[in-house]
């Protein structure tokens, strides 16, 4: 068990690294400071439900599922957000943009960045599903 | 699903992937480079720098290099601090 709840809150730190890298418009600013903040939140809250017990333990691991699918909603919006942004960028060909070599790529610095951040909050929100995965087996 | 550094990187440790890697997900190890699956978002900009191709996505590690996936992964149970 208490493999589990390590495991959890290595995932919820390598997630926090992967948001720390993100440098999205000010118009996605919001959402990204609410993901983060929220997945800051859960990581403490996972420190301290690792000492429950019983009922105690059940209810702060069902209450950290909650959260962490509100935050993978927004995590969500983000992606949407971001691909579109991405589309844009690529004048809508993103399979041509990724065909290129990667040198190729970074010559396109909107495109590359575009599709770094979108990569990125595709992989939050799988590590997120993740998380959600290791508090089942917690209380299955 | 992520890269993985196979056994070109033993004795070679160029680095190269640690220089583009924009998530900073690559750790040196005694003998080689590790990806931290749980960090790597896929860009394969690690792949297309390594001068020894000892990069792979996951799906495409060559048989004989599999066991590598698995030393990746045991390195980051006890690796300590921030991935870069």
């Amino acid at each position: 068990m208490g493999d589990a709840f390590e495991r959890l809150q290595t995932l919820m730190g390598d997630t926090m690294q992967i948001l720390d890298h993100m440098i999205v418009d000010e118009k996605h600013q919001a959402l990204l400071s609410s993901i983060k903040d929220g997945l800051q939140e859960q990581y403490r809250q996972a420190e301290q439900v690792s000492y429950l017990r019983g009922n105690e333990r059940l209810n702060s691991t069902l209450a950290i599922t909650q959260n962490l699918n509100q935050i993978n909603q927004n995590v969500h919006q983000l992606e949407q957000n971001l691909l579109a942004d991405y589309k844009v960028s690529t004048d809508d060909n993103i399979e041509a943009y990724e065909q290129f070599a990667y040198e190729n790529q970074l010559e396109q610095e909107e495109a590359y960045h575009d599709k770094i951040d979108y990569l990125s909050a595709v992989k939050i929100r799988k590590n997120i599903n993740r998380m959600n995965g290791i508090l089942l087996s917690i209380n299955p | 699903m992520a890269f993985v550094i196979t056994s070109p990187c033993i004795g070679e440790k160029a680095a190269d992937c640690v220089d583009v890697c924009p998530v900073d997900c690559i750790a040196e190890g005694e003998d080689q480079f590790f990806i931290d699956p749980d960090i790597c978002i896929d860009c394969g900009a690690c792949e297309a720098v390594c001068p020894v191709q000892a990069i792979y996505y996951e799906e495409d590690v060559p048989p004989e290099e599999l066991k590598y996936l698995q030393k990746a992964i045991e390195f980051y149970k006890t690796y300590e601090g921030e991935t870069n």
